[in-house]
């Protein structure tokens, strides 16, 4: 269970995220989206102790993340902005992650392969492709079997057939009783995927609830976003 | 638990090509200064007069002290490039977002910051090693026909203890500023500075006393004591030491700090 209560991020007088506050259940697939900039990126960062909240707690099953030992075997995580470096083989990248958390060796392989990157595990990152980088950053999030993902935009620079991997990995994953927190900017995509949905704009949440409640009376998931944030398409252009 | 940390950050360290390239860089220069650090060696072995003296810089001085300040300063002159190696591992946590899965991967930033402290250490404990085995070979090869067991005596292998402090703390230091100001160039330039301040003497003639809290000062002070070098040392090899130690504790207490408070970017 992901619990965010009351969080606010201000960078001097702005304030990124303004009294955010929803949930995340197991068994399910929470969508997290918002516009460019609305505050999805900041709220994870806070959500995973990266970044520290002015006010207010993000807790992981009771917990805030800093607190967890051998976090990776809680929490699996992608990060809008946080790669493998370039120059760093992809095994290299994923051994010295699973080493921090004592996470053994074999596991490496098996999440190679689980996203197809078994092949290209000798290959530098800076020879992948946007799509391989992803994956390679699934199987990072994948490495302590965790109970939790929290994913910030994973399905950026994947292939349509990518894209329906993910979808279905996530959906069997929340199945077992997973818990999946999933940012995008992308409606279609999400209203596939999720079952709950929360919105935000402007860094503020604007909508929770279930799928089919933020979209009754709408014709698709991308109606109800533009209609609960009163924007237009092309207006932020 | 602390040892998969240091374990993680070795890791992290070894697989990075640049660090790769920085390491083979010092034992080169290393090898490379050796053919004219075995004359030295040579040169001492054959001045050695039959009170076990030998005439150094125009003064009669222990030969068995001179080969060991010899050794030493081998050592020094080869470690000029130790900064970089910490500035590139430190510096290596800023690019791409690396601190985010850092972070992420030890959400305690305290421990974070002293396992990379610790897996810098022994990776400079290591080439400190490699370095005094080198020396010694050499060396040994130098003096077999005189006094072999110089290569094994307390006083040589406290200088192999002086070098592993040097080597130790001025990558340490080097790190650590890396950790401050997160930019690899700017702990290199830092590092490129702290050594043009002893190098030109401009602290010394103002005042040697802040001259020798220089950690490059510090660390002639430190291994030079039985040198012949032209330029005065300002302190003692046990201050020099001192003073090494205290600017890695300050300088890891500023990263621990600076890390934990602010945003993992």
């Amino acid at each position: 269970m992901i619990e965010i209560k009351d969080v606010t991020k201000k960078y001097g007088a702005k304030t990124a995220v303004d009294q955010v506050s929803f949930t995340a259940a197991p068994g399910r697939v929470t969508g997290f989206l918002g516009p460019n900039g609305a505050g999805k990126s900041s709220t994870l960062r806070i959500l995973l102790g990266l970044d520290q909240a002015t006010s207010g707690t993000a807790l992981i099953d009771g917990q805030p993340y800093p607190s967890l030992t051998q976090p990776m075997r809680t929490v699996g995580a992608i990060l809008d902005g946080a790669s493998a470096v370039p120059e760093r083989r992809g095994v290299d990248h994923l051994r010295w992650l699973a080493q921090s958390n004592r996470i053994g060796s074999q596991r490496i392989g098996e999440v190679l392969e689980t996203v197809g990157l078994a092949d290209a595990a000798k290959v530098r990152v800076r020879k992948y492709s946007l799509g391989m980088k992803q994956r390679l950053g699934l199987a990072a999030a994948l490495l302590g079997e965790p109970r939790i993902l929290v994913l910030d935009e994973p399905v950026n620079g994947l292939d349509p057939e990518g894209i329906r991997t993910i979808r279905g990995f996530l959906r069997r994953y929340a199945e077992q009783g997973n818990t999946v927190l999933l940012s995008s900017h992308l409606m279609g995509e999400t209203a596939e995927t999720v079952d709950d949905i929360v919105i935000i704009d402007k860094g503020r949440i604007i909508a929770t609830g279930e799928l089919g409640e933020i979209t009754d009376g709408h014709a698709s998931l991308e109606e109800a976003f533009f209609s609960l944030t009163s924007s237009q398409p092309g207006q932020s252009w | 638990m602390m040892i998969n940390i240091v374990r993680s950050e070795l890791t992290k360290a070894y697989t990075l090509p640049r660090v790769q390239v920085v390491t083979a860089a010092l034992v080169l220069l290393f090898l490379a200064i050796q053919p004219g650090s075995s004359d030295t060696y040579r040169e001492v072995a054959a001045g050695v007069d039959a009170n076990q003296m030998v005439l150094d810089a125009g003064q009669l001085t222990d030969a068995a002290t001179v080969l060991i300040g010899y050794v030493s300063a081998s050592t020094l002159n080869a470690g000029l490039l130790l900064p970089i190696l910490g500035a590139v591992i430190g510096g290596a946590e800023f690019r791409h977002g690396q601190l985010g899965l850092s972070v992420v991967a030890v959400p305690n930033r305290r421990r974070l910051v002293v396992g990379k402290v610790l897996a810098t250490g022994l990776v400079a404990s290591g080439i400190s090693m490699l370095f005094s085995l080198i020396s010694s070979v050499v060396a040994w090869f130098a003096i077999k026909d005189w006094n072999p067991g110089l290569l094994v005596s307390p006083n040589m292998l406290t200088a192999h203890a002086r070098l592993l402090l040097f080597c130790l703390t001025i990558t340490l230091i080097s790190l650590g500023v890396t950790l401050v100001a997160r930019r690899t160039l700017i702990g290199i330039i830092v590092s490129v500075v702290l050594i043009m301040l002893t190098m030109t003497q401009v602290v010394a003639l103002v005042s040697p006393a802040v001259d020798a809290l220089l950690p490059w000062s510090a660390s002639r002070n430190l291994l030079l004591q039985d040198v012949f070098n032209g330029v005065p040392l300002t302190g003692s090899a046990l201050h020099g030491g001192a003073v090494l130690t205290c600017w890695v504790m300050l300088i890891v207490i500023a990263s621990v700090i600076i890390i934990q408070r602010r945003d993992a970017r």
